[in-house]
């Protein structure tokens, strides 16, 4: 059985359902962090493997590009997430709802 | 290399590096004067760039070009920017460290929208997006002391990330169905598959896509975050939210639609998703706002509302739309600037953004209670200001496409019942301004001193006076231009 | 820019300059009395100058009829050009330009209405200045100025509609100026409620003419063929502004606001818009409107000169006789005379701010005492102040080479070439005018003082006398032909009808001067009412117009009123609005609680829709 193309796009959805599942789901913001992370590298993971059966490169650029903006968006995140816990000792999300309706 | 070509990006991200390095040598006092040389700066920055347009160097390297589009819009980011600065600084005495940094990071996100101006690959289009969302990450929990701010903050990381997520997911698909990742690349290779999976893919693709844009427009149902954010974030964060992150995503998904989607502009579907979407944008943002007492929170649902009525434009799919589009946003510009500016100097003096702080305000600062109530009519449509002339528009571009689009009649139907809707929560506003009795448990009658208005929002007041007024009545050469930049938009398809 | 092109712009300017003085005066300069009233005086003398230059420099040149700048605010319909003719397709297309005009007819009132509203401004500085609403009494001058401006300039009837109703609101907030005072409030009220009676009327022939030539532009409803109805609407909006029978009832309560308004309200702008207009849009009437028009000025004219006859009040008098030569204008414009009409009112702009502003002064002198039997002998206090009255006085009446007796003369002209009965009339209110105005003058200003406050009465400051010389001037001199006035208006005269106006109209003053001599001499109490009884009496109530309309009011419009006022609680509001509002408001709470505030019901509400929308297009 040869791998193809299919394969690595189902890994994708896999992985990109999860992540979403982990963002609707876990109330732990780091987890959930980790769930959009899980996103983001579904798609690098779809976008690499279009680029190689399509022999193109132009989808790996792409990747270096959500790596990098991933890399600035998890900093900016976990700064949040460090001074919302140190506001309130807490990094639950239901704790999350001062303002409502 | 033409650097030239990006000049204003460049001179904007300069600006803000060069505002952080000489806040190091600015005394902590005069921190906040430094707004008025990034405003000076900006328009600098615009009219150089503005000269190399005219010079004729049109289009530049792969995946950004600066057309008449782009122009137009750069140079509403421009205005907006500024307007935010000045805000920014009659604001100052709320930030309490890193007033610098808030003009920096203003700068930044500008450079980012101006990119999405220019956007004509989807790398361009993602990067540009995320340098605008990741932005205001900082900028909206930039008060960190407030709970509020942080929390807002938060909830527009965790969404906003999500939907970056799900765009990028969408990137993938198109490039996959397509292989290209320039807007016409993807076209062209659009239009020769026949394969139905990966027409399916593409269009999947597609939808997603939009779907991370139709996020940054806050049209339903990608609209629950914005009244949280807005009520949360420091109120010249909101503007600019409300103003220039909105319109980046507007002129994202018109590329999109028209550059990257023209197999797609014919399907009967596109025109219902487009024509539901906006239906429901308008009634929703209509119907929550009817009795909400926090006036961030309310502008926050008007701004939802006002995102159907970009859609009700949208769903033409025709020059004449994004015309009216352009001119709208130009229109409303001046109304949710001219609101927060004074909600923001009320609020700031009364540590409350409850509506019934409005009490009295025609007493304590005529200048705001003017702009307020002129910027609400606005806002609300009524003729003869710039916002009436802009529903106009748009209501007038979706009568005129009735003929082509079945589902019109009732998209028209659904905003006027909307607009009809959002006169009651506009003139509670203007009711609260001169009659209000302030809140009604409230020992004390409201103040009737007088409340003295910084000289930096005296000048965005009466920006927006002269762009509420004179847009109203002299809508042409706005429109004239707007008319311009959307030529051969969709119709070169 | 070549000279040329400024020009054009000039109209615009002045119409601007009030509008930016109103708004620079009450946004911030509210707390600076001195700084109000200088922005608003200055914007109006800098209008005045404006407009002598353009008066000078043009004069009759009829070539340039618009000017810039040219707007188009509006279009509606699918194409959008300039033609206002409806296009080959048959669709209607229709288009408002915002454009000021610049004929010789909006010139002199432009000029006229500068002119008199600078008098007013310098003569209000002195008259207003213990008053604490010192700068909103300014800001509102000035935002009256621009409205009037407004409909001088108009281009169109929707533009000069818009500023009707400013016209119409700011008259309100000077009239009601003293709001205080309940009379006061209730004057600007009734002003303001009557007026709308005849702008629905206005708004309907508007709605008419378009509907029939698909155009609201003046220039082109003047050169086509207008229905008699719809004639007849538009002159309804001169109705109520020019105080026309039967819609005349609002103008002499509109005496409650501070007597400079009085006098720019009654001399030169507001009640001299609906004779302008009709003037401004002459050929559109059919031969039937115009009879109609010409009788209902009569009969206004005769009314009010019978019912000024037994006023006291100084202002009620003057009120009476404002209405009175309304009738006499809006006669002439109903006979034919447009030019005739515009002649007397620039002449009657200039005697009538002259005797208002002079009554003013009185008032100021006698502390605010208006009736003229509390007065008596004020030629000995007030010996400056009392010549340009009568100056003004003499002028009204039509003493032989003053003003007034050559536009009256033309009036009286055209009603003779029309119809003898109106010419009959029009002699008769000319007597009867030279009667009352005899009697006012000699029971105010000769015999002696019947009162301390007359008595002790002081000549007013220079900043009052000035204007009232410079209007008495003017009242002597504007109708002399060597001023050219007639000739400007291409006014024509025709021998027979000429020789007959003049001498009855000369006859007529004489005996009304004469007959008021006569018995007004030395009267310390009116012998009138002895001698005529019931009919003084009917004079002095006003023929019972006011009570009549009470009347009919109760039993026609109180009676409906309840009935809708119960169809409107219970079912209008009870079931519509409450049912719909009810409706609205609820759905709007259930909606909201999308709004939890949890981020991960956000996030999944939001991916729910996501998936939604792709199920629906996809599958």
């Amino acid at each position: 059985m040869t791998i193809g193309l299919e394969h690595y796009l189902i890994v994708s959805v896999v992985l990109f359902c999860l992540g979403l599942l982990g963002v609707i789901i876990r109330r732990n913001l780091i987890v959930m962090y980790m769930g959009l992370e899980l996103m983001l590298n579904a798609a690098n993971l779809a976008l690499v493997a279009f680029s190689h059966f399509r022999d193109n490169l132009d989808g790996q650029v792409m990747v270096f590009f959500i790596i990098t903006v991933a890399a600035a968006e998890v900093a900016v995140g976990l700064a949040l997430i460090v001074a919302l816990y140190r506001k309130r000792q807490t990094n639950d999300v239901t704790d999350l709802t001062s303002m409502k309706l | 290399m033409d650097l030239q070509l990006v000049s204003l990006e460049i001179g904007a991200c300069l600006l803000g590096i060069m505002v952080l390095l000489v806040d190091l040598w600015t005394p902590a006092e005069r921190k906040a004067q430094l707004g008025w040389w990034v405003a000076g700066g900006l328009v600098g920055v615009f009219c150089y760039s503005f000269t190399i347009f005219d010079q004729g160097t049109g289009t530049g390297a792969t995946g950004y070009v600066k057309d008449s589009l782009a122009v137009y819009f750069q140079g509403y980011f421009v205005l907006s920017a500024v307007l935010v600065v000045l805000l920014t600084q009659s604001y100052a005495a709320r930030i309490r460290s890193g007033i610098s940094e808030l003009y920096a990071f203003t700068c930044f996100a500008l450079a980012g929208m101006s990119f999405a101006a220019g956007a004509n690959s989807l790398v361009l289009l993602f990067v540009a997006v995320e340098l605008i969302t990741i932005t205001f990450y900082v900028l909206t929990s930039f008060e960190r002391h407030r709970l509020r701010s942080l929390e807002a903050g938060i909830k527009y990381l965790i969404l906003g990330a999500a939907s970056s997520a799900i765009m990028v997911f969408g990137i993938a698909l198109i490039y996959g169905s397509t292989g290209a990742l320039d807007f016409h690349g993807v076209a062209r290779a659009a239009n020769g598959l026949n394969d139905d999976s990966m027409m399916l893919l593409y269009q999947l693709g597609v939808l997603m896509t939009l779907g991370g844009l139709f996020f940054k427009l806050a049209a339903v149902p990608f609209q629950l975050w914005v009244p949280d954010v807005y009520q949360g974030a420091p109120t010249p964060v909101t503007t600019f939210l409300s103003t220039g992150s909105k319109a980046a995503g507007i002129v994202l998904i018109l590329r999109l639609l028209a550059d990257a989607c023209p197999p797609l502009l014919g399907e009967a579907w596109l025109r219902q998703l487009l024509a539901l979407m906006a239906a429901a944008t308008i009634l929703y943002g209509s119907l929550c706002a009817l009795r909400q007492r926090n006036l961030k929170r309310l502008l926050g649902y008007s701004s939802i509302a006002s995102a159907g009525f970009v859609l009700l434009g949208l769903v033409t799919l025709s020059d004449q739309g994004a015309q009216a589009v352009l001119f709208y946003l130009t229109a409303y510009v001046f109304g949710v600037v001219g609101a927060f500016t004074v909600i923001s100097v009320v609020s700031e003096e009364s540590s409350d953004e409850d509506i019934s702080t409005l009490a009295n305000l025609h007493q304590r600062s005529p200048l705001m209670a003017t702009v307020l109530t002129l910027s609400i009519i606005s806002l609300a449509g009524v003729p003869p200001l710039a916002g009436f002339m802009g529903k106009f528009a748009l209501l007038r571009a979706a009568i005129d496409s009735v003929a082509v689009h079945p589902v019109m009649p009732w998209v028209i139907g659904a905003a006027l019942v909307g607009v009809v809707i959002s006169f009651y929560y506009y003139f509670t506003v203007i009711r609260e301004i001169f009659w209000g009795k302030g809140r009604f448990w409230a020992e004390e009658a409201p103040s009737t001193e007088p409340l003295l208005c910084p000289r930096a929002a005296e000048v965005v007041l009466l920006t927006c006076l002269f762009g509420l007024i004179g847009l109203g009545l002299f809508p042409e050469p706005i429109l004239f231009i707007a008319g311009e930049a959307t030529e051969y938009l969709f119709s070169a398809n | 820019m070549s000279k040329e092109q400024i020009i054009r712009f000039l109209p615009t300017i002045v119409l601007l300059l009030p509008l930016i003085s109103a708004a620079l005066i009450l946004l911030f300069t509210q707390r600076y009395r001195k700084l109000s009233a200088g922005l608003s005086t200055g914007a109006v003398a800098i209008g005045l100058g404006i407009s002598i230059f353009l008066f000078a420099s043009q004069g009759t040149d009829n070539s340039e009829a618009g000017s810039d700048p040219k707007f188009t605010w509006l279009s509606i319909g699918l194409a959008q050009n300039d033609s206002p003719l409806p296009t080959a397709s048959g669709q209607e297309n229709f288009a408002l330009d915002i454009q000021s005009l610049n004929d010789p007819l909006s010139r002199l009132m432009l000029l006229i209405v500068t002119f008199i509203g600078t008098l007013v401004h310098v003569f209000s500085l002195v008259y207003m200045r213990k008053d604490k609403g010192f700068s909103r009494y300014f800001g509102a001058l000035s935002f009256f100025v621009f409205s009037m401006l407004g409909i001088v300039l108009s281009s169109n009837l929707v533009m000069m509609f818009i500023f009707w109703e400013l016209v119409g609101v700011s008259s309100y907030l000077l009239i009601s100026h003293w709001f205080e005072k309940p009379a006061a409030a209730d004057a600007g009220k009734k002003a303001f409620v009557t007026n709308r009676i005849g702008d629905v009327g206005f708004l309907l022939g508007i709605i008419l003419i378009w509907q029939q030539t698909s155009s609201v532009n003046i220039a082109y409803i003047n050169s086509v063929e207008i229905s008699t109805l719809a004639g007849l609407l538009i002159f309804c909006g001169a109705i109520g502004k020019s105080a026309q029978f039967p819609l005349h009832v609002w103008l002499p309560d509109a005496m409650e606001g501070p007597t400079p308004v009085s006098a720019l309200i009654h001399a030169a702008t507001m009640v001299a818009a609906g004779v302008y207009m009709l003037c401004r849009v002459f050929p559109i009437f059919t031969d039937v409107a115009l009879v109609t028009i010409a009788w209902i000025g009569a009969i206004t004219a005769l009314l009010a000169a019978l019912m000024a006859i037994q006023q006291n009040d100084i202002k009620r008098i003057l009120a009476y006789s404002t209405l009175s030569q309304l009738g006499y204008m809006v006669m002439a414009v109903g006979c034919g005379g447009a030019e005739a009409a515009m002649f007397h009112l620039t002449t009657h702009a200039a005697f009538k701010a002259l005797l208002f502003l002079g009554a003013g002064a009185v008032i100021y002198a006698c502390h605010h005492e208006q009736d003229i039997w509390n007065m008596g002998g004020l030629r000995h206090n007030l010996s400056r102040t009392s010549i340009t009255f009568i100056i003004g006085a003499l002028a009204l009446a039509g003493f032989p080479l003053l003003s007034g007796f050559f536009s009256k003369d033309a009036i009286l002209m055209q009603a003779h070439l029309s119809q003898k009965p109106l010419f009959i009339i029009g002699v008769i209110v000319a007597g009867l005018t030279a009667f009352y105005m005899m009697r006012c003058v000699l029971v105010a200003f000769f015999g002696k003082a019947r009162t301390d406050q007359a008595k002790e009465a002081h000549e007013v400051p220079g900043e009052m006398l000035l204007p009232l010389i410079i209007l008495a001037l003017f009242s002597v001199f504007l109708g002399a032909p060597q001023i050219g006035l007639a000739d400007f208006l291409n006014l024509k005269e025709v021998k027979a009808s000429h020789h007959a106006a003049m001498i009855w109209g000369t006859v007529a003053a004489a005996v009304g001067l004469i007959g008021g001599y006569m018995i007004y001499r030395n009267a310390d109490k009116d012998p009138l009412p002895a001698k005529l009884g019931a009919v003084s009496r009917w004079m002095r109530d006003r023929f019972y117009f006011d009570e009549l309309y009470a009347f009919l009011n109760h039993w026609t419009q109180e009676k409906l009123s309840f009935a809708s006022d119960w169809f409107d609680r219970w079912i209008i509001a009870g079931l519509g609005v409450k049912g719909t509002s009810g409706a609205v408001d609820v759905t709007g709470c259930l909606i909201r609680l999308f709004q939890s505030g949890n981020l991960q019901t956000y996030a999944l509400l939001t991916v729910i829709g996501l998936l939604g929308i792709l199920a629906w297009i996809l599958f």
